[in-house]
């Protein structure tokens, strides 16, 4: 064996320790009940845009008639960022949620200065539809792209 | 017969070189076509504020929440680079274990 195959085999043995013995790469394992409670807030946020496009000029459209909708996605996002965060190597979708949980942020700021047009419901939607599909995909990667 | 298992695990090394750093295991080209979405976007909301639809107030947490958006998609794209990487290593590592009877 010369000098040459010893380090090719070093560097196999290398790589193969470095494979066996630790994950290089670490990303959480799917997580059904995520999957469940992100499916469940994206339904509670369309049948809120859905409502609020209907009745952008009627007197139920003002940021106080929709206060139950913002109170319960902010608890949902807390639920959700709680788990998201016992779970270890899951740094990218607690990024996620922190981000989305902003946007609700954003949201009530916005209707607290007044009715949304419904461009606007159509603008706000696509943002949040997005949001909702690219985490739901980073989740559902997590079950079959592996 | 040493000689070929070393030819073999050579070979193995350099696919898996060849693939980490290859496009194949990055979605790196997804992020301009989110990105220029992203610009016609921004114009759009420009549009509704010289249209008078939007406030400058109210364009500017419009802006804010399509920024949100792309962000998530950016992280989305990151974790599927990650996953792959980690499906790639794991098959490499299961061949070069089988391949050295380890």
């Amino acid at each position: 064996m010369n000098c040459l195959s010893i380090t090719k085999n070093g560097l196999v043995l290398a790589i193969l320790l470095a494979l066996s013995g630790c994950s290089l790469v670490a990303i959480s394992p799917y997580d059904s009940s995520a999957d469940k409670a992100i499916t469940k807030l994206h339904k509670q946020t369309a049948e809120f845009f859905a409502d609020s496009s209907k009745a952008s000029d009627e007197p139920g459209c003002g940021y106080p008639h929709h206060l139950r909708f913002y109170q319960n996605s902010k608890i949902s996002m807390s639920s959700l960022l709680v788990r998201a965060r016992a779970m270890a190597d899951n740094s990218l979708t607690v990024s996620q949620l922190k981000v989305l949980s902003s946007s609700y942020v954003n949201l009530a700021q916005l209707h607290q200065l007044g009715c949304f047009t419904p461009a606007q419901v159509s603008e706000l939607w696509g943002s949040f539809d997005a949001s909702f599909s690219a985490i739901l995909k980073l989740e559902l990667a997590k079950k079959y792209a592996r | 017969m040493n000689e070929i298992k070393d030819d073999l695990g050579s070979l193995l090394l350099s696919k898996l070189l060849v693939q980490a750093s290859s496009d194949g295991l990055s979605s790196n080209h997804k992020a301009p076509a989110d990105t220029l979405r992203l610009a016609e976007e921004l114009d759009a909301i420009n549009t509704m504020v010289i249209a008078g639809e939007l406030s400058e107030e109210q364009a500017v947490l419009h802006r804010e929440l399509r920024l949100n958006a792309l962000k998530i998609r950016l992280l989305s794209i990151e974790g599927d680079d990650d996953i792959a990487l980690e499906r790639t290593l794991d098959g490499m590592g299961k061949v070069i274990r089988r391949f050295y009877g380890v």
